[in-house]
């Protein structure tokens, strides 16, 4: 298959192979005389390995009851808000989905820390100056706040497919509107909770960035585990195990969720069209629901865009502080350290590295993906399922474990502090949103109108360029600029592949992080700046191009 | 709509020899030993149900489906492999699959490019082309500005420019409320006329083909029943599955008695005289076709003869040009009678009547085997 070789030569290459490579080492890294199992042995050995694990699965609980407690009136307030409220609202939804992850966990570094704002409010309230910063609690709250726009959408794409005849029938049938709603619309979103309530957990139990920054490794969890047996200790046999431990528990909840989320993930994660859904959405009549519920309604969307926003106007407005510290609301103003970014080499470097990066994964990630999905599309072939199956591992391996495997192996080929290296580490976690967001498109495509093309006398490669092409152009752009910001913004691999002179922002950043130097600010806001700016090209352009297509 | 005199083709024929179509080993085949002749410039109407097949024979003959077995030939040639865009086939597709991102005229021009023709020769035939259809000056609108009837003119628009030696057409009003198309009709058979190529044209409407058509064939099961032309087909069905198909029937089912030249159907509460000339023989099971336009009606009465069968008037519906009468038959059964306008009987719901027809009106079919078995089962 032709279509798909390319994809499956670098993931089996790039990815299989480096992942396969870790985990071999957790049987083979063991000295010598030792059992092969003697890591497992260590595992069980260490107490402080089951804290780890323990710690991590009730922040990945703590995260995902969060997000839904916030999220679901959020949602419910979205759907039932008028048509202009409900863009507006949406729209900040999914703009906080993509808007750089690594630039609003900076930000509750400066909310979090012990003079934060956080901390100035508690004692104003006389609730004293608790440790934030460092302890799973700011990671608790960083990472609810970088997930809840995974919990949203799906619960807000479920209740908008809920019939609202259902409520009035119910009401109709003697319920009062409490009783109403809670017999109709809570069950009937569940599937949505169940869908968001997954992406939550799996991506909390894994995502290193959130610990690594606010957290310390006195309170590890397994992410972070796992890259300090790496740095400082070197143990790959130790990393491996831990991987092991991660990926399982990954697959566990994966499975568990899929029984009752079947087909709902995809639905759910097609935002493009629930934007289009809302723009065309009647206003319906405001008189829904009591006085308190509308209060609290309303309570729960002021909450929710604050936190949504709080690390963001944050980092925003420290950008421009006077003063050599954290200090919020800033003393006094300059753009001193905007200068500083855009003449410190450092800096500059670290930023067009991040660039030139991106851009390359976006030309390779649809010179790859795109034939890829085409072939799973059109054509049926033994083990589709399977080519299927390993499109999706890159988002569903934990991107640590992948990170330590491509050290290790990259670095054998020197790929450890090139810009090759981030372009082919970044284009196999951009390849399965690529393969993801073409797929989606070309599914919604009409075959019938490649056929009327070729009955006018257009080959197959020409009906292809003439009518397939311009039809899913729209999921092209969407998923080059998933794939821009799934490279702009990355960190963990980038981490990894660095070395002093070859590093990407993100990492850059991350270098600061023991020091106070507002230009993180500065360089925050601009990757907010320029991953928002992405983001709404791609609803303004794809809203036109919805309507178009829409005939 | 004039046709320059230099646009005037014959059209090619178009053959099919034994085509079959199957999408697993076992089962039945969704097409199955297909045979048809269309001459140059006739109209060949594909009829059946959905599920019969006829849409599956229509994409084998422009391309998009290969058969299993069997030959297909333009003009006596085999075009089993020749791909879709080399068969020179134009075809008007079910919703018209017109380019959404292209306006009329650059979907008209679309096949013009494919075949080198030049651009301004191109301007001029796609001009040409919306004013044969016309829809002169709707070329810059884009598909979703125009209306149903006016898609399905662009969509003939685009299928006729490059001058195709057939055109083939997928059920292309069916999309289109009842009113559109009945015009619509008369325009589709105005363009053969006009245009002299072949067609064939796929079909679930009855009315739809017996209007068009030289000739139809019925598809059912992934067979052909019958190919005749429209009044041979009504008029002399030669299968029962044809004869409810095609227009409206009143069928009594049962089992051949008698010695040759005296036979008579003996249904369960029933016996029914047939018309002359039946190959049948006493014991085959067969089926009786009365169309409910052949049937009379009056108040009861002692001498009457023929096929004669008793009962109560159900209910009257008014149809306007004619009126349906729904007769509950003695012993069981019930009867449709059709009466046209001017020629009503006085007979009202309720009443208890007579129905008769004469003998060379019915029609006497072997009995539908498929069908016995089924009523047979519990």
């Amino acid at each position: 298959m032709v279509l798909l070789a390319p994809a499956l030569v670098l993931l089996g290459v790039f990815f299989a192979y480096p992942v396969f490579e870790i985990l071999k080492r957790t049987f083979t890294d063991v000295a010598p005389g030792q059992d092969w199992l003697e890591n497992f042995a260590w595992f069980f050995r260490e107490s402080s390995n089951a804290e780890v694990l323990l710690r991590t699965l009730i922040t990945g609980l703590v995260v995902t009851a969060s997000c839904l407690v916030l999220g679901f009136p959020f949602a419910y307030a979205i759907a039932r808000a008028g048509r202009r409220l409900r863009i507006v609202l949406l729209g900040l939804v999914v703009i906080s989905l993509w808007q750089s992850i690594v630039a609003r966990l900076f930000g509750f570094l400066v909310i979090l820390r012990p003079s934060g704002i956080v901390n100035d409010a508690l004692s104003a309230l006389g609730l004293g100056r608790p440790e934030l910063l460092g302890h799973t609690p700011a990671v608790i709250i960083a990472l609810t706040q970088v997930m809840l726009p995974a919990m949203i959408l799906p619960v807000y794409a479920s209740l908008t497919a809920i019939d609202r005849r259902l409520f009035l029938a119910a009401r109709n049938l003697g319920a009062p509107p409490w009783r109403a709603f809670t017999r109709v619309y809570v069950p009937l979103s569940v599937p949505g909770m169940m869908a968001g309530g997954i992406l939550v957990f799996v991506f909390a139990l894994a995502f290193y960035p959130a610990p690594a920054i606010l957290g310390s490794p006195s309170n590890a969890l397994l992410s972070q585990s796992i890259v300090l047996q790496i740095d400082p200790a070197q143990s790959f046999g130790h990393a491996g195990v831990l991987s092991i431990v991660l990926i399982a528990a990954t697959l566990i909840a994966i499975a568990i969720a899929s029984r009752f989320t079947r087909g709902h993930l995809e639905a759910a994660s097609d935002t493009g069209t629930m934007l289009a859904g809302a723009r065309d959405q009647q206003e319906e009549s405001a008189s829904t629901g009591s006085l308190p519920g509308r209060i609290v309604l309303a309570a729960s969307v002021a909450v929710g865009c604050l936190f949504l926003l709080a690390p963001v106007v944050v980092m925003t407005v420290l950008s421009f502080t006077g003063e050599n510290s954290y200090a919020f609301p800033p003393p006094s103003w300059s753009t001193e350290w905007y200068t500083t970014f855009f003449t410190d080499p450092a800096w500059r470097d670290a930023l067009v590295n991040s660039l030139i990066v991106a851009a390359l994964t976006v030309v390779a990630s649809l010179a790859i993906g795109v034939p890829a999905a085409v072939a799973l599309d059109r054509f049926d072939f033994r083990g589709k399922s399977v080519v299927r199956g390993l499109l999706i591992l890159p988002i569903i391996v934990p991107l640590v474990v992948f990170a330590i495997g491509a050290y290790r192996v990259f670095l054998g080929w020197g790929l450890v502090g090139s810009r090759v290296g981030f372009v082919i580490a970044h284009t196999i976690f951009a390849l399965p949103l690529v393969v993801f967001a073409v797929g989606v498109s070309l599914s919604a495509f009409d075959r019938r109108l490649e056929q009327a093309a070729q009955s006018l006398g257009a080959s197959r490669l020409a009906a292809f360029r003439a009518v397939t092409l311009p039809a899913i152009a729209p999921g092209i752009f969407t998923a080059a600029i998933f794939a821009f910001i799934a490279s702009f913004d990355e960190l963990v691999v980038a981490l990894f592949l660095s070395d002093p002179l070859t590093q990407t922002l993100p990492v850059k950043m991350f270098e600061t992080l023991r020091t106070v130097d507002p230009t993180v600010a500065a360089s925050s806001t601009i990757v907010l700046g320029v991953t928002t700016a992405m983001i709404l090209l791609l609803l303004i352009v794809g809203g036109r191009r919805g309507a178009r297509a829409s005939i | 709509m004039p046709v320059p005199q230099s646009e005037r083709t014959t059209g090619a024929s178009i053959q099919l020899r034994g085509v079959t179509k199957r999408y697993s080993h076992d089962g039945r085949p969704a097409v199955g030993d297909v045979s048809l002749d269309v001459a140059p410039g006739e109209f060949v109407t594909l009829l059946g149900p959905s599920g019969s097949g006829k849409s599956t024979t229509l994409n084998m003959i422009v391309g998009f489906t290969d058969p299993s077995e069997g030959e297909i030939l333009v003009d006596g040639r085999a075009i089993n492999d020749v791909p879709p865009h080399k068969r020179d086939l134009g075809m008007v597709f079910q919703d018209y699959a017109l380019f959404p991102h292209m306006t009329a005229a650059q979907n008209i021009e679309f096949p013009l490019r494919y075949r080198k023709v030049p651009k301004a020769e191109r301007q001029r035939r796609v001009d040409e082309a919306l004013e044969f259809v016309e829809l002169p000056g709707y070329g810059g609108r884009l598909p979703r500005d125009l209306s149903g009837g006016e898609r399905q003119r662009v969509a003939i628009a685009r299928a006729i420019v490059a001058r195709p030696v057939a055109l083939l057409m997928d059920e292309p009003l069916g999309a289109l409320d009842k009113k559109l198309r009945e015009s619509l009709q008369v325009e589709i058979r105005h363009l053969h006329q006009e245009l002299g190529i072949t067609f064939v044209y796929v079909t679930h409407d009855q009315d739809e083909a017996l209007a068009l058509s030289d000739r139809i064939a019925v598809f059912n099961r992934g067979r052909i029943e019958q190919i005749a032309d429209p009044e041979t087909l009504y008029e002399r069905p030669s299968t029962l599955f044809v004869a409810e198909f095609v227009g409206e029937s009143n069928t009594f089912e049962g089992i051949v008695r008698g010695d040759s030249g005296a036979i008579r159907l003996e249904c369960e509460n029933r016996s029914l005289g047939v018309p002359a000339g039946s190959s049948l023989r006493s014991g085959d099971a067969a089926a009786l076709v009365v169309r409910p336009e052949h049937v009379r009606i009056r108040e009861r009465r002692e001498s009457d003869e023929g096929n004669v069968l008793t009962g109560w008037i159900d209910q009257i519906l008014y149809l306007g040009s004619t009126r349906s009468i729904e007769v509950m038959l003695d012993g069981g059964g019930a009867m449709m009678i059709r009466e046209p306008a001017g020629q009503w009987s006085d007979a009202e719901p309720g009443n208890t009547v007579t129905v008769s027809w004469d003998l060379e009106a019915s029609i006497l079919l072997p009995g539908d085997s498929a069908r016995g078995a089924e009523a047979a089962s519990p």
